[in-house]
């Protein structure tokens, strides 16, 4: 500030000798939220004479004449232009460039202006999201990217979420997006604190993507955390309390209606165990962060605590973060920056991810439903009523939540540092380290154990050490042919690896039963089983690019990876990843000045990414040890398993896309329309072969068969009201899939059920022509005079549990002080299996008699055989949910302070003709792409009422 | 200024170099995976210890799936046992009328795991001429893994029919259904194999059968030829090779006799305290997890629901009638009492299981064993999972092998008469059976029928003389799955599924080979 100062002194003392006879003008320079802007240029158009403002927005300006013109310009501010005249005092308010600021596309390995795009890449900015309360990154992408989809598989706080790109390519595979935090691969998005997020950038197509190579056939999710800017320093506050409840309840058998229906007297009251499992839960979330710029060093500093209970009982989740992100202009060619992300989050009673809610299957929420009403939770002497033989079989639900004591806790440490050097002007050498350790340790006590049996308590153990390395090293080189013409050429040469340790025990059957929150006592057990694991991997890769732009009409970008992959053997193990786009703005060609249409583009782009996501050592067989037995009914032999079957010649699953799109520009600007088309076949999938028990059981990953996925993806947002009291912004997303299943390797069907459903039949079917997800099952065709239930007794594909279109309409109105949020999506084409009703309504599996008050029904069955898996229990799962709603009010500034109350609804409502809980859910897990939407007592999402300060100073 | 900031160039330029350099130098990949620290390459496994730890597996492939009453599916369709009207129970139910299809439930249990036990002695089998050490060791081990191919083909042969005869490890051919005299070939050259490798007492183990010796291997020979004579091959000369084999045992150095009582063998406390195991599943729910490795086919599940139980396995009415009539007649009331349960059950609303035909609600209507409530009901009334031991063959068996195989080849010995009354005389009975009182066959062949009531032996006997027809149309009028469902269990013998339980639709799925 002080050199500053002395330059303009000495400019407009130089400047004084030549200019005379004139006015002295000054003013504040102020952003729309009326806070004050330092370190705006303000000169005399047409000179090179000018000043800054300082530290309170105010300037002072000599020696003006009443012709002049004076021009404020601020980065990342509209430039804005004022006649001198006569004023002696000019205010000026700087309007914030947003489309500038958005303009800035982060692509994998450096950056784009979004006008040079030629892939199809979806951005979110911080402002998008600013106006929701947000616990999870996650829930800001949602329903605000078109061909993005993500699907809040449980309502379990600290749970897994669904996040699919265009669909799901692989089988067997993973079909995870791979997150890219800050440039270093691998992240966690979960793990986020959401306000640290400056930008999210989706790269969809594979002419985007490509440039991952063999971990971007998924699509890529690029997150940009924010930086200090310059000017005064920027302290936020912000904090939100929510309450939260399960946004319905099942109907079900009143106590009395179940005795009479068993044969039983009421005990009690009985109870109502819906009441006694779900509870309403308060979640605080309290997040501080500064960010400015101290002499070269800009910083980014933040801190976030989340508390968050379940709407299950003795269920909830907290998360500590803590950021400090620094860089700094070393010299005028070197520059650094250092990105530190500690977390620790805390689950407690989470299971499976979330995608359960009893370490039994059949326990947890489906417990709850079956468990005999006219039983209450307790006995006369206080203690639990552990067991009944009808209704559900499985001990009191209640009883093992409340003396389970289960507690996953992961602390991580995300560190990333980043050099950047300018050999020339043109040429830049840039070194991007970075390094991802996450701990975690699940503990977990039963004091009751879920189950069929009454057992004594025990406790399980399980800890995960993993590290994640990335170097990569990226030179670019940039010429510039003319004004509007330049090449970008860029190498990289990049290495990562990665290991991951396991260790645990489970310790069964305590010796002293009665004790709570008692894993630490764990020597107590009777027996003790201990295991662990070991695996590395790594990756070695080799990439170019070059993108041209010949003058902002044409532009191309073509791409290179070659990745080398530690999981493949040699030979098999290199896999080439090309793509090219292109695009062209037709707007200078074909529009005038004052056409409707500001300006069109037109893109085509065609890539091939790959997906190596398999274990390490999965070309390997090995047998399995944990087959122990006891001979003398007392002492452990070690025992090992049957060994496994492997492929040796396993590879890359390959992902071939074409991508179109088409981008307009109206009124403008104030309406953007982007409408893509795109189709990509995954051929050599990850396949896992179920192999016949007469030929050693198990499964067998192979590369074979093909997936196509095709689909639209359309953007529209608008600025439809823009006056000064009253803005309305809006914007839609659309995005269709359809899944074929082009080829199975000869195979006609391919037959599974869900990882975590361990029951006899299979029931998804992998089928030539027909789309992934499909239900494979009995078709109901209801009672006979008796009340059997009868089945068409041909097996079939009875529906399909994957959505085919989803939309989210977004939009913020602003009154003066007032804003308006509001975020409606729709999920639509799918089936969910009822698998939670089919328990309930008819006897079978561990439900001896049912608790439905469907039974009432006369078209009910009364008896026969309750195949769950059957059209009876097949129902839309269609949905439109408003997902948020929210109200916001800005206080009048007070001594520099800038207050926002919000007051918001999430999940309010929900119109769907789905009879569950809730149709986004599933019980299985988020990773599970080919059994979708399977709801076998799923935790449902909340609705959750929050109330949020948002203080600025 | 100037000389300030060229010095700062300097520095850090020099800086950076240094730490390029040592990311370049740093940056070389490993592509190549070691998985020796995690993974148990098959083909390492050679020494002695490592089969032992391959045959101990084999044999918990087996308890996984027979510790439940699905591996027992087929036999639910004989005239001791049947099972809850509604509740979970349809798949047992499917298989007691037998009116099962590819969809019925519970029928995967003894199918997979049959399969893993084979897949493992197949291992074990082709690889023996790679494990270096002690002979004797080795022999007995390999000896094991030709007993339990066996066992499992007669499990699955005697449950399924004809199924896919697989011999060797981590093939990926397919093969289509071997026929019977295939298959039980296949078994018998497994049992001699095993005859001639396994010791005579197999050491280091607290009770007979724990693990099988030389006898075991005889006595499976005596059964598997009493079957081969029977339905489906009906090879009549087999009854003298039954007869033989049994005969070998009774006579032979193997130790086994018969206990005081029935009762007490299945009690947890003396488990151990008999030599009359000849092939036995021991559990122990101490060592893991109650619900992993205890036995999950007794206890509390043999209750009806009156008492607190699940009405899992249960009696049946005539069946219970005629034992009753039959003990009173020839004495014999004390297996009758070790059989049945008969007191009042000191659970739920504390009925007495002797009062059955009068309990108050009919669902709760049936006669409930002690063999699978548990000798001791003290022990294991309230339990899902226990220790109380599985016989798969008992030694009272191959008397009764003897006795009946030597009546069919036409030539009874006075020992073979010894044999059933050495049976007949434990259950209580104080005067031997002689010809008086039948032929020897029917003599034995009915003696099983109490003997072995609720062990999931009689259908077996039933199939093999094709009897079952014949029993399944004499139910009881007052049997509850019948009454509650309007209709009783077919008797169609040339139905698809009379005999055998069909092979699963989750096997056929991937292996359509086997529809034939």
């Amino acid at each position: 500030m002080k050199k500053n100062k002395l330059l303009i002194t000495l400019i407009l003392l130089i400047t004084s000798v030549f200019i005379y006879g004139q006015q002295t003008i000054s003013g504040k320079v102020t952003t729309s939220d009326n806070e004050p802007l330092p370190g705006v240029n303000i000169i005399i158009k047409g000179t090179s004479v000018g000043v800054t403002s300082d530290f309170d927005g105010l300037y002072s300006i000599k020696n003006v004449a009443s012709t002049d013109i004076l021009v404020f310009s601020y980065i990342s501010y509209k430039t804005i232009e004022k006649k001198v005249g006569n004023l002696k005092i000019l205010n000026v308010v700087l309007e914030s460039d947003t489309q500038l600021l958005d303009d800035i596309v982060i692509i994998g390995y450096g950056t784009s202006k979004k006008s040079d795009l030629t892939g199809s890449v979806s951005s979110i900015s911080s402002k998008d999201f600013k106006r929701q309360p947000l616990t999870r990154v996650e829930d800001a992408l949602q329903s605000r990217a078109a061909g993005v989809s993500v699907i809040r598989n449980t309502g379990a706080p600290g749970g897994n979420i669904k996040i699919r790109i265009r669909g799901s390519n692989s089988i067997n595979g993973n079909n995870d997006p791979l997150v890219v935090i800050d440039g270093v691969v691998g992240g966690e998005l979960s793990s986020l604190n959401p306000n640290d997020i400056q930008s999210i950038d989706v790269l969809k197509d594979a002419s985007a993507s490509a440039i991952y190579g063999s971990r971007g056939a998924n699509g890529v999710v690029l997150v940009t955390t924010k930086k200090g800017k310059s000017g005064k320093p920027q302290v936020n506050v912000n904090y939100f309390t929510s309450i939260s409840k399960v946004p319905k309840k099942i109907n079900l058998l009143s106590p009395t209606e179940f005795a009479t229906l068993a044969g039983i007297t009421v005990q009690g009251e009985g109870a109502d165990y819906q009441d006694e499992y779900f509870k309403t839960a308060i979640t605080n979330n309290m997040q501080v962060s500064a960010s400015g710029k101290e002499g070269k060093l800009n910083y980014f500093l933040s801190g976030n605590l989340v508390d968050q209970e379940g709407i299950i009982i003795n269920t909830g989740f907290k998360r500590y973060a803590i950021r400090s992100n620094l860089n700094t202009d070393l010299t005028d060619k070197l520059s650094i920056g250092l990105n530190i992300y500690g977390s620790k989050e805390e689950a407690h009673n989470l299971v499976l991810g979330g995608a359960r809610s009893s370490s039994d299957l059949r326990g947890g929420i489906l417990g709850v439903l079956a468990f005999n009403p006219a039983l209450p939770v307790r006995d006369a002497d206080g203690n639990y009523n552990l067991q009944s033989s009808y209704g559900s079989i499985l001990v009191n639900p209640i009883a093992v939540m409340n003396e389970r004591d289960g507690n996953l806790v992961e602390d991580r440490l995300n560190a990333t540092l980043n050099m950047s050097y300018d050999i020339s002007d043109k040429l830049n050498f840039t070194v991007l380290a970075g390094a991802i350790t996450r701990n975690s340790n699940d503990e977990v006590y039963q004091g009751i154990p879920a189950g069929s049996s009454i057992i004594n308590p025990n406790a399980s153990y399980s800890s995960v050490s993993s590290n994640n390395y990335q170097l990569s090293n990226i030179l670019t080189w940039t010429k510039k042919f003319s004004e509007t013409t330049t090449l970008k050429l860029t190498g990289i040469y990049e290495l990562q690896s990665s290991d991951l340790k396991t260790n645990r025990f489970s310790a069964n059957g305590y010796v002293i039963s009665g004790l709570s929150e008692a894993f630490y006592l764990n020597e107590l057990a009777g027996s003790v089983t201990a295991g662990s694991n070991l695996s590395k991997s790594s990756l070695e890769s080799y990439v170019g690019r070059a993108e041209l732009n010949v003058n902002d009409n044409l532009l191309v970008t073509g791409t290179f990876r070659i990745d080398q992959s530690s999981r493949f053997r040699s030979g098999n193990r290199t896999g080439y990843f090309p793509s090219i786009s292109t695009a062209y703005n037709l707007g200078n060609l074909i529009l005038k000045e004052d056409s409707f249409f500001t300006g069109i583009k037109v893109r085509a782009g065609y890539g091939e990414t790959g997906n190596q996501n398999v274990p390490p050592y999965s070309t390997f067989s090995s047998a399995n040890p944990g087959n122990n037995y006891w001979f003398n009914g007392s002492a452990i032999n070690i025992g090992l398993g049957n060994a496994s079957l492997v492929d040796p010649n396993l590879t890359w699953e390959t992902t071939k896309q074409f991508n179109a799109g088409i981008d307009f520009n109206l009124v403008n600007g104030r309406v953007n329309l982007s409408v893509d088309w795109f189709k990509k076949n995954t051929i050599d999938l990850l396949l896992d072969k179920t192999v016949p028990q007469y030929l050693g059981g198990g499964i067998v990953r192979t590369n074979a068969g093909e997936v196509q996925n095709k689909g639209l993806d359309v953007s529209i947002s608008a600025s439809v009201v823009d006056s000064e009291n009253f803005k309305w912004d809006t914007a839609l997303t659309l995005s269709t899939v359809k899944n074929k299943v082009v080829d199975l390797d000869g195979a006609e069907q391919i037959l599974l059920r869900p990882l975590i459903f361990g029951a006899q039949a299979n029931f998804y079917s992998i089928k030539e022509g027909q789309p992934l997800g499909n239900f494979y099952g009995y078709t109901y065709t209801g009672p006979d005079a008796s009340g059997v239930a009868t089945y068409n007794p041909e097996l079939g594909i009875i529906g399909n549990g994957t959505p085919t279109f989803n939309w989210g309409f977004n939009s913020t109105l602003t009154y003066k002080s007032f804003d308006l949020n509001f975020l409606i999506r729709g999920v639509h084409g799918f089936d969910i299996l009822n698998a939670t009703r089919g328990a309930i309504s008819l006897a079978g599996g561990d439900v001896t008699v049912p608790t439905s008050a469907d039974i009432l029904n006369p078209d009910s069955p009364t008896s026969g055989t309750n195949q769950v898996i059957s059209t009876r229990y097949l129902e839309n799962g269609s949905f439109i949910r408003l997902s948020n709603l929210s109200l916001g009010y800005t206080l009048p500034n007070l001594n520099g302070l800038n207050f926002k109350v919000t007051l918001s609804a999430q999940n309010l409502f929900t119109i769907t003709s789905y009879k569950g809980y809730d149709p986004e859910v599933s019980s299985t897990n988020a990773g599970d792409d080919t059994a979708p939407s399977f709801d076998f007592g799923a935790l449902p999402n909340p609705r959750t009422f929050t109330l949020g300060i948002d203080i600025n100073l | 200024m100037i000389q300030n900031k060229k010095n700062n160039n300097f520095k850090w330029g020099k800086i950076y170099t240094i730490l390029f350099t040592m990311f370049t130098i740093f940056s070389c990949a490993n592509l190549d995976e070691d998985p020796t620290a995690v993974n148990l390459n098959p083909s390492s496994l050679t020494s002695v210890s490592a089969l032992e730890s391959l045959v101990t597996g084999m044999y918990r492939n087996l308890f996984n799936d027979a510790k439940w009453s699905g591996y027992f599916i087929n036999a639910y369709g004989g005239d001791d046992i049947s099972t809850h009207r509604e509740s979970n129970k349809v798949g047992f139910r499917e298989s007691d009328w037998r009116t099962q299809s590819v969809a019925s439930e519970r029928t995967i249990d003894a199918y997979r795991s049959s399969y893993l036990v084979i897949n493992a002695a197949n291992n074990a089998i082709n690889t023996k001429e790679n494990i270096n050490g002690d002979k004797a060791v080795i022999d007995r081990l390999i000896g094991e893994a030709y007993f339990l191919r066996a066992f499992s083909y007669f499990h699955l042969t005697r449950t399924y029919g004809r199924v896919a005869l697989q011999l060797v490890a981590g093939a990926t051919q397919p093969l289509p259904r071997a026929s019977f005299e295939d298959i039980y070939a296949q078994i018998e050259s497994d049992l001699l194999e095993a005859e001639k490798l396994l010791p005579d007492v197999y050491p280091g183990i607290p009770t007979s059968g724990a693990r099988p010796s030389k006898g075991a291997a005889k006595a499976y020979l005596a059964k598997l030829y009493l079957h081969w004579a029977g339905y489906p091959i009906k090879e009549a000369s087999k009854y003298s090779l039954a007869a033989a084999k049994a005969k070998e045992v009774i006579n032979g150095p193997y130790s086994y006799s018969l206990a005081p009582n029935i009762r007490s063998i299945f009690t947890v406390a003396d488990r151990f305290k008999h030599r009359e195991g000849v092939f036995t599943m021991v559990s122990c729910i101490e060592c893991f997890n109650l619900g992993v490795s205890g036995n999950r086919t007794t206890g509390r599940l043999g209750l009806t629901p009156n008492a607190g139980g699940w009405n899992e396995t249960y009696g049946e009415v005539a069946f219970y009638d005629d034992f009753k009539a039959a003990a009173i007649a020839e004495g014999t009331m004390k297996r009758f009492e070790d059989t049945w349960l008969n007191e009042v059950i000191p659970r739920g609303t504390k009925p007495d299981a002797s009062n059955w035909k009068n309990f108050p609600n009919v669902a709760d209507r049936h006669p409930m064993y002690r063999k699978i409530v548990g000798g001791n009901y003290a022990e294991t009334v309230n339990t899902t999972s226990n220790n109380m031991n599985r016989y798969f063959m008992r030694y009272a068996e191959v008397l009764l092998i003897y006795a009946e195989a030597s009546g069919r080849a036409g030539a009874p010995a006075a020992d073979a008469w010894a044999a059933l009354n050495e049976v007949h005389a434990r259950a209580g009975a104080t005067l031997p059976l002689t010809n008086a009182n039948g032929s020897l066959e029917e003599l034995a062949f009915t003696e099983r029928k109490w003997e072995l009531a609720g062990e999931y032996e009689r259908m077996y006997d039933l199939i093999r003389m094709e009897r079952l027809a014949n029993v399944l149309a004499n139910r009881s009028p007052l049997e509850d799955i019948d009454v509650w469902a309007g209709h009783g269990a077919s008797t169609n013998t040339s139905a698809d599924n009379f005999y055998f339980t069909p092979i699963p639709q989750a096997e056929i799925d991937v292996a359509p080979e086997l529809i034939n």
